[in-house]
C-alpha cells in the first residue's frame, strides 16, 4: 500500500482538455503553478470530487475517485472563502466538524492556531478579506481532511494582509498532518509555503524542481517584534512569528545575490548570510550556508578567481521565511 | 354563508400551498441545476397556467377528472367519491393553476445561489440532501417565502378553474370568488362589496409582504 497522493486524471470540459498525473508524498506542501486557465483550479476540484473527471485518485492506498465528494475527506479551501452567509463564524466552523465527528478540543486547537476565536460570534459578511480566509481555512481543517487543497488562499489580499495571514496559513498547513496542494501565481508564496512545485502547462503536469535551500533558524521576540536568528545573523521578521517557532530562511538563486571575493561587501539587503564555496564549476558554484548546500549559477566570467574554500555571502533583498517541517 | 366561503377559500389555499411547496421545491431545484434537453419543455408546461385562460385549463381538467377518465376513475375507485365538484378536485385544480407561482420564485432563488456554496458543503462532508437542507434552502428562503405567499394568494383569488371543476356548491366548492359572482348575479351588492374589498386588501397586503419584507440580509 503506497503512501501519499497519486492521481492520473482526464478532465474534459468545453475549452478544457487535461490529462494530469502526479505522485505526491504523504506529508508536505506542494505548490501548483501555471498560467491562468491552465487547469489548476479544475485539478483541485476534480481531486475534491466536485468536478467530473475520469481516472484513479489514490490517497495512502485508498481509492478516492469512486467516492462522492462528501465521502472523500478532501478539504478544499475555495478562492473566495465561500463561507455560508446564513451561519455565524462558529457555525461555519462547526459545519464540517460536526459531520466529521471532530472532537471539541481538536476544533478548539484549530480555532486557536488560526486565531479566529475573537471572530467566533461574527457574521461572515462583517469579516475582512483576510479574516474570511482564516475562517474558511479553520472550517476546512476542523473537518479533519485527509488531503488539504487550497485554491489561491491569498488571492485578492493586499500585501499587508498577505503578510499577516501567511504565518497562520503556514502553521495550519503544517499542523494538518496531511499532504497539502495549493494553487498560487505568486513565486514568493510558493517559496514561503511549499516544499515542492508542480506546473501545469499545455494540459500536462510537470515536476518543477525548486532550486532552493532552507536555512533553519530560531525565532526570538522582543518589544520591536520577531527576529530570526539564522546562520549567525539576526533577520527582522515582517510578521508575528511565535517565540521558538522553527522558521527558516529560504535561499533561492533567482531571489538573492551572490557576493563573492574577499573585498568589502556593501549591500543594503536586510539579510546577508555568510557562506563558503565548496566547489566551482564553469558556470556555477556550490555554496554551503550554515550546513545547507545549494548550486548557484553564475556567469562564466564571474566564477574565475573563485576557489573552493573561499568565503562568500548571499544577500537577500526580500527575505522569504518558511516554517520548517517536522520530519 | 359568507364565512363558509371564506373558510373554504382559506382551507383550499392552505392545503394547496403546502402541496405546491412540497412538489415545487424538488422541481425548481432540478430546473435550476439541470442541463437536460427536456428543461425548456418542462419550464413551458410549468408556466402554461400563466398564459392559458382559466376556462381552458378548467375545461380540460373537468374532462380529466370525470369518472370516465383515467384520473377521475382512479380517484372514484380509491375514495368512492368523484374528483369533480368536491374539495379534492379543487385542490388538484388549484395546484396545477398556481404551479408557476410556486416554481418560478423558487427556481430563480436556487439559480441565484453560487455553485461554490453547494460544493463547499460537499467538501465539508454534507451529502446532497443535507447540503440542500442546510445551505440551499436557508439561502433561498426569500424565494420560498415568495412562493408560499404567492401560491396562497393566487389560490385565494382564483375563479375560472374553480367554477369549471367545482361548480357552485355552497359549503363544498363555493369559494370567495364564486360567492362574489353569485352575489352580483342576485344583486346582493353589499355581500359582493365586503368580499371584494376583503380580497383586494388581502391581495395588496400579500404583495407588500412579497416586495417589502424578507429582503435578503446576506450577500451571496
Amino acid at each position: 500500500m503506497s503512501d501519499g497522493l497519486s492521481f492520473d486524471l482526464t478532465i474534459r470540459h468545453p475549452g478544457l482538455d487535461l490529462r494530469l498525473w502526479a505522485d505526491l508524498p504523504a506529508r508536505g506542501v506542494t505548490a501548483l503553478v501555471g498560467a491562468s486557465g491552465a487547469g489548476k483550479t479544475s485539478l483541485l476540484r476534480a481531486l475534491a470530487g466536485v468536478l467530473p473527471a475520469t481516472g484513479p485518485i489514490t490517497l495512502n492506498g485508498d481509492r478516492l475517485d469512486p467516492l462522492p465528494a462528501h465521502r472523500r475527506g478532501v478539504g478544499l479551501v475555495f478562492q473566495g472563502a465561500m463561507l455560508f452567509p446564513h451561519l455565524s463564524v462558529a457555525e461555519n466552523i462547526a459545519y464540517g466538524a460536526q459531520r466529521a465527528g471532530t472532537p471539541g478540543p481538536e476544533v478548539e486547537r484549530v480555532v486557536q492556531a488560526l486565531d479566529v476565536g475573537p471572530l467566533i460570534s461574527r457574521a461572515p459578511d462583517t469579516l475582512s478579506g483576510g479574516e474570511a480566509r482564516r475562517v474558511a481555512l479553520a472550517r476546512t481543517l476542523a473537518a479533519r481532511p485527509r488531503l488539504l487543497l487550497l485554491d489561491e488562499p491569498l488571492a485578492g489580499l493586499d500585501p499587508a494582509r498577505k503578510r499577516d495571514i501567511l504565518p497562520y496559513l503556514a502553521r495550519a498547513i503544517r499542523s494538518a498532518g496531511c499532504p497539502a496542494l495549493f494553487v498560487t501565481h505568486d513565486t514568493n508564496e510558493s517559496l514561503a509555503l511549499a516544499d515542492r512545485q508542480l506546473r501545469i502547462a499545455g494540459g500536462r503536469i510537470s515536476d518543477t524542481a525548486m532550486d532552493t535551500a532552507l536555512i533553519p533558524g530560531r525565532v526570538a521576540r522582543d518589544g520591536a517584534g520577531a527576529t530570526l536568528h539564522v546562520a549567525g545573523q539576526t533577520v527582522p521578521m515582517p510578521f508575528a512569528a511565535r517565540e521558538d517557532e522553527p522558521w527558516g530562511l529560504v535561499v533561492a538563486p533567482g531571489r538573492a545575490t551572490f557576493l563573492g571575493g574577499d573585498g568589502p561587501r556593501v549591500t543594503d539587503a536586510p539579510a546577508v548570510l555568510p557562506a563558503r564555496i565548496v566547489s566551482v564549476a564553469s558556470e556555477s558554484v556550490t555554496v554551503d550556508i550554515d550546513g545547507a548546500r545549494i548550486d548557484w549559477p553564475l556567469p562564466d566570467a564571474a566564477t574565475k578567481g573563485l576557489q573552493t574554500g573561499d568565503s562568500c555571502a548571499i544577500a537577500l533583498q526580500t527575505p522569504i521565511f518558511r516554517l520548517v517541517s517536522e520530519t | 354563508m359568507i364565512w363558509d366561503a371564506v373558510w373554504l377559500s382559506l382551507r383550499l389555499s392552505a392545503v394547496t400551498t403546502v402541496i405546491l411547496l412540497a412538489v415545487s421545491l424538488p422541481l425548481a431545484w432540478w430546473l435550476a441545476n439541470t442541463r437536460n434537453r427536456l428543461k425548456p419543455l418542462i419550464e413551458a408546461l410549468t408556466a402554461l397556467p400563466l398564459v392559458l385562460p382559466p376556462t381552458v385549463l378548467g375545461f380540460y381538467l373537468l374532462l380529466l377528472m370525470s369518472p370516465d377518465a383515467p384520473l377521475g376513475g382512479f380517484w372514484l375507485r380509491l375514495t368512492g367519491d368523484t374528483l369533480t365538484f368536491n374539495f379534492a378536485g379543487l385542490v388538484v385544480a388549484s395546484c396545477l393553476y398556481s404551479l408557476p407561482f410556486a416554481v418560478q420564485p423558487l427556481q430563480t432563488a436556487f439559480a441565484g445561489l453560487p455553485s461554490g456554496m453547494m460544493q463547499a458543503a460537499a467538501t465539508l462532508g454534507a451529502a446532497p440532501f443535507d447540503a440542500f437542507r442546510s445551505v440551499a434552502l436557508p439561502l433561498a428562503r426569500r424565494g420560498v417565502l415568495t412562493a408560499g405567499v404567492l401560491s396562497f394568494a393566487h389560490t385565494l383569488g382564483e375563479f375560472g378553474v374553480v367554477l369549471m371543476v367545482g361548480g357552485n356548491i355552497p359549503g363544498s366548492t363555493r369559494v370567495i370568488s364564486v360567492e362574489i359572482y353569485s352575489a352580483v348575479e342576485t344583486l346582493e351588492y353589499r355581500t359582493a362589496h365586503i368580499l371584494s374589498a376583503g380580497l383586494l386588501v388581502s391581495s395588496f397586503a400579500v404583495l407588500v409582504l412579497v416586495y417589502g419584507v424578507g429582503r435578503s440580509r446576506w450577500r451571496v
